[in-house]
C-alpha cells in the first residue's frame, strides 16, 4: 500500500513492523487492507475523496462521500461479469483466427455468451434490483470516516450538517451590513430543498450566486433569514420556484407543502420539480436504499408518479440526494432552470408542480446554453 | 424613413459593399493609428522621442510632445497635448472670453486660470492629456472623470516619465520592458480586462480616470469621485425621473455632429432604444442604427431592436457576422486594444465599426446604463450578503464576474501561484469601495465599482480602441459625468427594485419608446461564444492556445486549456467565455512582439 503522503510503497510485512506506519515518512495508515473486510486502504479512500469533490473542488455531505465509497464497492468486479470479460477475449483471439471455418464455428459462440454475461451483471435497476450500498452507514461513519479523520484529518471539503434551530428557537436575522439595506430587491427563482444539509452544500459551492438563485430549506435555511429571503422573494411578481427532493413518499408531496401559506400559495408562481423520483434511480442506475414496505397514505399518490415508481416505493426503496455527486446535482439543477425557460403549456400536475423532464435524463448533462449574454454593445 | 437593409452572409454582394474589406486569413498585426506621445525629463527629449516612433512637434530641453497638436493658453505658460473632445465648448468660450479658441486651448485656459483640477471639473467631455508648465518644468497628466479617453505613462531610472495616448506606443519607451505584470494577468483572468493603475506590462501604469498627476514625484489628486449625495427618500419617481429627462436630453444632444449623419449601435436594449430616440430628436441630419445577429443557427434579439427603429424611424441596417468572418477577424481586433479585452464583442464591435464608417463620421452607444441604474448583475452580490459565507465581498465580487477566478489554482502554473503569492490579492483592488465613506448604500457601492473598473477599462476603453481605428468618434452620452452624479443622488430603490432594473430611467423615457422595450426583462447581447468554439473557431483555438510556443504556455496549465477545449472540466457552460478570454490573451501576446 502507498503512503498518500510520501507515496513511498510499504509492504504489508512492512507495514506490520512499523505499526501501521509508513516505513519511509512515519505517517500512520489508517487502514490495514488485508484484514478489512471491505479491503480498504488509503490511497483508495483518497480517491474517493478526490472523486467526490471533483478534485477537491466542490463541498461534500458526509453522506455523498458514503455513496461514493459504495459506488466504488459496488463496481467492483463480480465473477460473472469477470467471466463475461474472459469469455469475450478468448472468442476474441479466436475471431481473429478466423480464416478457417472451425475457429470461427468456436469462436461466435463463445463472444455471445461472454456478452451475455457482462450483460447480465451490469442490469440497469428495476423494481427488485436497485442497488443498494454495500457498507452500512453505521460502519462508514463510527469506522472508516472516523479512523480517517482520526488519522489523517477531516478531508477539507466535507460539510458538516448546518444545526437545525429547535422548534421555537429564534434565530437573529443576519447580515453582512450594519443596517441591512439590501431587502429592496429581489431574485429570479428559489430553490427550496427539503433539508437544510443539501441547501447548505448548494450555497457551499456557490450555486445560489453563481445563478442568481435564493436558496431555501424547508426546515428553515438560512437560519435567521429565511423570513427575510421569502419576503424579497414576494417582491417578484414573475418568481420561478424550484423544488429539490429525494426520491420518497414524502419528497413527492412536496408541491403540496411549498403550495400552503407559509410558502407560496399563489397559484401565478410556477412551482417546478427539479427533485429525484424512482424513474432517474432506473435510468441511471442509482444506489438507494431500501427499507421497510409501506403505502402511500390515502389521497397523497403523486400523479406524476407512474404504476412502477409507486411500486418501488412502497417495497421501501427510497433515494435521497447524497446519491449524487456534488457536480451532478448541480448540473441537473442548472440544466432544469435552463429547461424551464423553455417550456411553454406545461403540464401540471394534482400537486402544483410543473413537468419538465419527459424522459428520465433530466440528470444527464447536455452541455447547456450555446450562447453568452454580453454587458456591453458598444 | 425607416429602412431596414439586411446584409447576410451568403449574399456577397451585399456583404462586400457594406463591408469593403476582405476577410483575411490571419493578419495578426496592422498598422496603428500614431498617437500623440511625449517624454519628460530626459536629455535631449527631441532626439529621444524618436523611440516612440514620432518627430517631436514642440519641445524644450525638458520635454518634448509629439504625434499630435499642442495648445498653449494666452499666456504661453502652459503647453497641453493630448486627446481633447469638448462637448460644452460653446459655453466655455463665452465665459473665458475666447471665442475663437479651439478645445485644445479652451482646456490650457482653464488649466491656467483655475488648475488642473477645476480644469477637469468644467470640461465637460473626453479628454486625456499631458499638460507642461514652461515656467516651473512640471507635467501634469491629466484624464476625463469616467476614462472616455486613456493616458499610459511610465517612469524611468532618472526621474523621467513618458507618456502616451495608447499603451502600445508607450510599450516602445525604454522605460517599459517585455516583462508581464503576474498581478495583471491574474486580474485579466479573472475579471476579462486589467482593472486600476495597473496594465500588462509590469512597469507601465494607467491614469486613473478623474485625476491629475504631478511630476516629480507623481503626486496624485481626485478631481472628481463616485460619492453618494444626500437624497430625499419621499421625491416620488415621477418627480426623479422629470430631473432626469432633460439630463438625458442634453447628454444626447451635445454629442449629436451639427452637420452630416449620426449612428448608433442599436442593441434593443433600453440603454441604446432611448439614446436612438432622443438622437432622432435632436439630430439635424440622418440618423442611421446598427444591430448585428451572428447567423440562423443562433438565437438573436433582433425584433426588439427593429421595432426601436420602426419606432423611432431610422436607417437601420442589420449586419450578420458570421462566426467564420470573426474568426478572421480576431487578431486584427486584438491587436487594436492597449490591454487585453476578452469580452466577445471586441470583435463583433470592430466589425459593426466599419461597416457604421460608411454612413457616418460619429457614433453613439447605450454604454454606462447599466453601471448608473442598476443592473441585474448586482442581484449575486445581494444574496452574498444574505448567506453566512466566509468570502469578503471583494472575493464575491470578483467571483461575480464569472470568469476564471476559481480555475486559478488550476489555470496559472505552479511558478506563477508562487510569485503571486508575494503580491495582493487581487480581489483588494475593490476593498476600498466596500468601506468608503461617501457610498453608505450597497447598491451604490457595486454601481461606483462597476462605472470605475468595469466602465473605465473595460468598456470606455474597448469603445476608443474600437471607433478610432475605424475612423468613427464614438460617445457614450449615458456615461456623462453630470448623469453618473444624479445616479448617485437618486434614492437606490430608483435604480433597483425587486428585479426591475432601471427604475427612473424607465420613467424618464416612457413617453419615447415602445412598452415593449420598457418592460422586456433585460438579456444582454446574445454572442453565441459557446457554439463558436465548438464550430467555426474550433480549429483556430487549439492551433493558437495548444502550440508549442504559444505565448500563454510560460504561464497557463495546457493540460486545463485542453480539457476546456473539450467541453470539460467546467462546472457550467462557459468553456466559449473562458476560450474567448484565453484566446484574446494569446493573440495579445503575439500582437506585441
Amino acid at each position: 500500500m502507498k503512503c498518500i503522503h510520501c507515496s513511498t510503497d510499504n509492504k504489508y510485512t512492512e507495514r506490520q513492523a512499523s505499526r501501521q506506519k509508513c516505513k519511509a515518512c512515519g505517517h500512520p495508515f489508517a487502514f490495514e487492507p488485508k484484514t478489512d473486510s471491505f479491503q480498504m486502504n488509503d490511497p483508495l479512500f483518497a480517491r474517493i475523496i478526490k472523486g467526490v469533490s471533483a478534485d477537491d473542488t466542490l463541498f461534500f455531505t458526509p453522506r455523498q462521500l458514503w455513496y461514493e465509497l459504495n459506488r466504488r464497492l459496488l463496481a467492483r468486479k463480480t465473477f460473472g461479469c469477470g467471466a463475461g470479460v474472459l469469455a469475450l477475449m478468448v472468442g476474441g483471439g479466436l475471431l481473429a483466427q478466423s480464416r478457417h471455418l472451425p475457429p470461427l464455428l468456436m469462436g461466435l459462440p463463445v463472444v455471445m455468451v461472454g456478452a451475455m454475461a457482462a450483460a447480465a451483471t451490469t442490469a440497469k435497476a428495476k423494481p427488485g434490483k436497485t442497488r443498494v450500498p454495500k457498507m452500512p452507514w453505521q460502519t462508514f461513519e463510527m469506522t472508516y470516516l472516523a479512523k480517517w479523520t482520526t488519522t489523517h484529518g477531516a478531508p477539507a471539503k466535507m460539510l458538516q450538517p448546518p444545526a437545525v434551530p429547535a422548534p421555537g428557537q429564534a434565530v437573529p436575522p443576519w447580515s453582512r451590513h450594519a443596517a441591512p439595506d439590501v431587502t429592496a430587491y429581489s431574485f429570479d427563482r428559489a430553490l427550496v430543498t427539503e433539508r437544510a444539509e443539501i441547501a447548505a452544500l448548494l450555497v457551499a459551492n456557490n450555486f445560489h450566486f453563481e445563478n442568481n438563485c435564493a436558496i431555501l430549506s424547508l426546515d428553515g435555511y438560512p437560519f435567521g433569514n429565511a423570513d427575510t429571503i421569502k419576503a424579497m422573494l414576494a417582491r417578484n411578481p414573475t418568481l420561478k420556484v424550484f423544488a429539490l427532493h429525494d426520491a420518497t413518499m414524502e419528497g413527492s408531496q412536496m408541491g403540496r407543502t411549498l403550495r400552503g401559506v407559509n410558502w407560496f400559495p399563489d397559484t401565478a408562481i410556477p412551482l417546478i420539480d427539479l427533485g429525484l423520483r424512482p424513474r432517474h434511480v432506473f435510468a441511471s442506475n442509482l444506489v438507494a436504499l431500501s427499507g421497510t414496505p409501506r403505502t402511500f397514505p390515502t389521497g397523497t399518490t403523486s400523479t406524476a408518479l407512474g404504476a412502477e415508481e409507486i411500486a418501488w416505493l412502497e417495497q421501501g426503496y427510497t433515494a435521497e440526494l447524497h446519491t449524487l455527486r456534488p457536480h451532478k446535482m448541480m448540473r441537473g439543477v442548472y440544466q432544469g432552470f435552463a429547461r424551464a425557460g423553455q417550456v411553454d403549456n406545461a403540464e401540471v400536475d394534482a400537486d402544483g408542480f410543473i413537468i419538465i423532464d419527459n424522459h428520465p435524463s433530466v440528470w444527464v448533462y447536455d452541455g447547456g446554453a450555446d450562447v453568452y449574454a454580453a454587458d456591453s454593445f458598444g | 424613413m425607416f429602412t431596414r437593409q439586411t446584409v447576410s452572409a451568403n449574399a456577397g454582394s451585399n456583404l462586400r459593399r457594406l463591408l469593403p474589406f476582405r476577410a483575411k486569413p490571419e493578419p495578426e498585426i496592422v498598422s496603428r493609428p500614431r498617437v500623440w506621445c511625449g517624454v519628460w525629463n530626459q536629455s535631449n527629449p527631441a532626439e529621444a522621442i524618436r523611440c516612440l516612433g514620432v518627430e517631436a512637434v514642440w519641445h524644450d530641453a525638458r520635454i518634448a510632445f509629439g504625434g499630435g497638436t499642442v495648445w498653449m493658453d494666452s499666456s504661453e505658460e502652459w503647453v497641453v497635448c493630448g486627446d481633447i473632445i469638448l462637448n460644452n465648448a460653446p459655453e466655455l468660450r463665452r465665459n473665458l472670453g475666447l471665442p475663437e479658441a479651439s478645445e485644445g486651448q479652451l482646456l490650457a485656459e482653464l488649466i491656467a486660470r483655475h488648475g488642473a483640477e477645476e480644469a477637469g471639473r468644467q470640461a465637460l467631455g473626453m479628454f486625456a492629456v499631458a499638460v507642461y508648465n514652461r515656467r516651473t518644468g512640471e507635467l501634469l497628466l491629466l484624464r476625463d472623470s469616467v476614462g472616455a479617453r486613456t493616458l499610459y505613462y511610465a517612469e524611468d531610472g532618472a526621474q523621467g516619465c513618458w507618456f502616451a495616448a495608447r499603451l502600445h506606443t508607450l510599450k516602445r519607451s525604454p522605460a517599459v520592458s517585455d516583462e508581464l505584470s503576474l498581478p495583471a494577468l491574474q486580474h485579466y483572468l479573472t475579471c476579462a480586462f486589467v482593472p486600476g493603475e495597473q496594465t500588462l506590462w509590469k512597469n507601465a501604469r494607467e491614469l486613473a480616470p478623474g485625476t491629475v498627476c504631478r511630476f516629480p514625484g507623481r503626486v496624485t489628486s481626485i478631481y472628481w469621485s463616485l460619492r453618494e449625495s444626500i437624497w430625499d427618500d419621499a421625491e416620488p419617481l415621477e418627480s426623479c425621473a422629470t430631473r432626469l429627462r432633460p439630463l438625458l436630453e442634453d447628454s444626447v444632444r451635445r454629442v449629436l455632429p451639427s452637420l452630416g449623419a449620426v449612428g448608433v449601435f442599436l442593441s434593443g436594449g433600453l440603454d441604446s432604444s432611448l439614446v436612438t430616440a432622443l438622437a432622432k430628436q435632436f439630430a439635424s441630419g440622418e440618423v442611421h442604427t446598427f444591430a448585428v445577429h451572428f447567423g440562423a443557427d443562433y438565437r438573436n434579439e433582433l425584433e426588439f431592436s427593429s421595432m426601436v427603429a420602426a419606432h423611432c424611424g431610422t436607417n437601420h441596417h442589420v449586419l450578420e457576422l458570421p462566426g467564420t468572418l470573426i474568426r478572421d477577424h480576431l487578431p486584427e481586433s486584438i491587436s487594436l486594444l492597449d490591454d487585453p479585452i476578452g469580452d466577445p464583442l471586441t470583435t463583433p464591435n470592430l466589425l459593426l465599426a466599419r461597416a457604421a464608417a460608411q454612413f457616418t463620421g460619429t457614433i453613439l452607444n447605450g454604454e454606462g446604463g447599466d453601471p448608473c441604474f442598476g443592473g441585474p448583475k448586482n442581484l449575486p452580490m445581494v444574496l452574498h450578503s444574505l448567506y453566512g459565507q466566509s468570502d469578503s465581498c471583494e472575493t464575491a465580487y470578483l467571483r461575480s464576474y464569472q470568469k476564471c477566478y476559481d480555475d486559478l489554482p488550476r489555470l496559472l502554473l505552479p511558478e506563477v501561484h508562487v510569485a503571486l503569492q508575494k503580491e495582493v490579492p487581487p480581489e483588494m483592488i475593490f476593498a476600498p469601495f466596500f468601506h468608503a465613506p461617501d457610498l453608505r448604500d450597497y447598491l451604490n457601492q457595486l454601481m461606483a465599482i462597476n462605472v470605475r473598473f468595469k466602465g473605465a477599462d473595460h468598456i470606455l476603453t474597448k469603445v476608443n480602441n474600437l471607433s478610432t481605428a475605424s475612423g468613427l468618434l464614438a460617445h457614450s452620452p449615458l456615461f456623462d459625468p453630470r448623469i453618473v452624479d444624479f445616479s448617485f443622488a437618486l434614492p437606490p430603490h430608483y435604480k433597483l427594485t425587486g428585479t426591475t432594473e432601471k427604475v427612473v430611467l424607465k420613467q424618464a423615457v416612457a413617453d419615447l419608446l415602445p412598452e415593449a422595450i420598457l418592460t422586456r426583462p433585460k438579456s444582454g447581447m446574445l454572442v453565441p461564444v459557446q457554439g463558436w468554439f465548438r464550430n467555426e473557431l474550433k480549429g483556430f483555438a487549439r492551433a493558437h492556445l495548444l502550440h508549442r510556443q504559444s505565448r500563454i504556455r510560460p504561464y497557463l496549465n495546457q493540460d486545463l486549456i485542453r480539457e476546456w477545449l473539450d467541453y470539460k472540466g467546467c462546472l457550467f457552460p462557459r468553456h466559449g467565455v473562458k476560450l474567448w478570454l484565453l484566446l484574446t490573451l494569446e493573440l495579445w501576446l503575439r500582437a506585441q512582439e
